[in-house]
């Protein structure tokens, strides 16, 4: 961990804590958290050949080499957000997963801030709006603040559902932003401004398109609290989606404001440009494309 | 490409110590290859590529992946028999040969595969899902390239069993 960027006061995720608001019946029946590892997903690949039970989860403080797609960073700051990732043993890998857990994060987190919540002196004011981005982002008034990554393993047997949400991560301005860490204290050398926070929450690539909770309401969030209902709203949209897929799905079109809307898609190296005309049940999101055709694309990067 | 320039490509080809050549541009593609029966063969198909049998392969009847599957991106031939195995995508999705964008490929054609060793991922909506060999053997072909769609059951490499 980066000690030197961690904020007095500053909620440490303990499993005590997580475990007063776990409700739960077999997601979070074991915890493993650790102040610093490289990737939870990779953490939790190893302890899933190990044979470890269906539902473990391995939580982060700090993940040094958070991955997004395609082995992509996901910055992943100290003490500021919450990298977890469960481990699920279904019958058969199914592409939805991603989706599902994009479900129950995103009710996870309005199940703890109201729409309008009593915005303090540092936010933004206004209105508060999750919203799902096709097929993996959790965007906050229309800004990235979170992501999933999910893999399949060991021939399908195991499947890992990463989640990165941006909690308290602090705005430029705040007075809790944290001195810049030397690199000594950041862990490796150069990794300072991905292990601590930098000059900011966010490196320079992101701080337009990326928020975090904290950036919009101005206060910070209890991140054992919002562990706890991520876990709580995974395991029912999991196993709703087992009973009723459809029912999953339909709540992620209502979950989304990528349906409708004109958007260009990078997808086997080339770009398509259209309207978003719906998500089938498979997940795939069916393209309209300029010149009428439909297009379905199964994997990803959209842009609107 | 014309045929003289395919005729400059053989003459170079056949004074070079490249045992296999393989070019795709826009759309046509050449495949050279030294060794097995008789003098180097050539083929150059818009969209497909003949590979002649080597020795081995002789004897094994050869199929035509258009044949096997519809909408198929690159075809190759797929040698049929006991000692070849087909892996086949389990899901619609994007086949990816490396786990990250500029790392190296988890494998090419001609390698020796242990049994457990990944192959390639296949992504839909952001599940990597991790596709492993079922058995030892060599890569022969790989059929779909980096960053392209793959139906279900679409076949993906062809393994010769050691």
């Amino acid at each position: 961990m980066g000690q030197g960027s961690r904020v007095k006061g500053q909620d440490k995720i303990e499993s005590i804590k997580i475990k007063e608001h776990l409700t739960a019946k077999f997601i979070g029946t074991e915890i493993y958290i650790f102040d610093r590892v490289e990737s939870t997903n990779d953490t939790a690949r190893e302890l899933a050949k190990k044979g470890c039970k269906e539902g473990t989860v391995v939580i982060a403080d700090l993940q040094s080499k958070g991955k997004g797609r395609l082995g992509r960073r996901w910055e992943s700051p100290s003490g500021a957000g919450i990298y977890l990732s469960i481990i699920l043993k279904p019958k058969k890998v199914v592409s939805q997963l991603t989706l599902v857990a994009g479900v129950a994060a995103v009710e996870a987190i309005k199940g703890i801030i109201p729409p309008h919540p009593p915005f303090e002196k540092g936010g933004k004011g206004g209105i508060f709006r999750v919203s799902l981005k096709w097929p993996n982002d959790i965007n906050i008034n229309g800004k990235k603040a979170g992501g999933i990554l999910t893999e399949g393993i060991l021939k399908g047997k195991v499947v890992i559902v990463g989640i990165g949400i941006n909690v308290n991560t602090p705005p430029l301005s705040h007075p809790l932003r944290p001195p810049l860490s030397p690199p000594s204290e950041g862990g490796e050398k150069g990794e300072v401004k991905r292990g601590g926070w930098g000059v900011e929450g966010f490196s320079d690539e992101l701080k337009d398109k990326a928020t975090s909770i904290m950036m919009e309401i101005g206060k910070r969030v209890d991140r054992n609290l919002l562990i706890a209902e991520l876990l709580n709203s995974f395991e029912y949209w999991y196993e709703k989606f087992i009973e009723e897929g459809e029912t999953v799905m339909k709540r992620w079109r209502e979950l989304s404001d990528t349906v409708g809307r004109r958007i260009k898609v990078n997808a086997e190296n080339q770009v398509f440009e259209g309207i978003a005309e719906m998500i089938d049940s498979e997940g795939s999101l069916m393209l309209r494309q300029n010149n009428g055709s439909l297009k379905r694309v199964s994997a990803g990067e959209v842009c609107y | 490409m014309d045929i003289k320039e395919l005729k400059r490509l053989v003459e170079l080809f056949e004074k070079s110590n490249i045992s296999e050549l393989e070019i795709d541009e826009k759309g046509t593609k050449v495949r050279l290859r030294k060794g097995g029966v008789g003098p180097s063969e050539v083929s150059a198909h818009r969209h497909i590529t003949h590979t002649p049998p080597t020795p081995h392969q002789a004897t094994v009847t050869q199929t035509k992946i258009e044949e096997v599957t519809a909408g198929i991106k690159h075809k190759k031939v797929i040698p049929q028999g006991d000692n070849y195995v087909i892996v086949e995508s389990p899901m619609v999705g994007t086949f990816y040969k490396a786990s990250s964008e500029g790392s190296d490929p988890y494998v090419k054609e001609g390698d020796v595969i242990e049994k457990g060793q990944v192959l390639c991922i296949v992504e839909a909506m952001k599940l990597m899902n991790e596709i492993e060999s079922e058995v030892r053997g060599r890569i022969v072909s790989i059929l779909i390239e980096n960053a392209h769609s793959v139906e279900f059951g679409e076949p993906m490499f062809v393994i010769e069993k050691i």
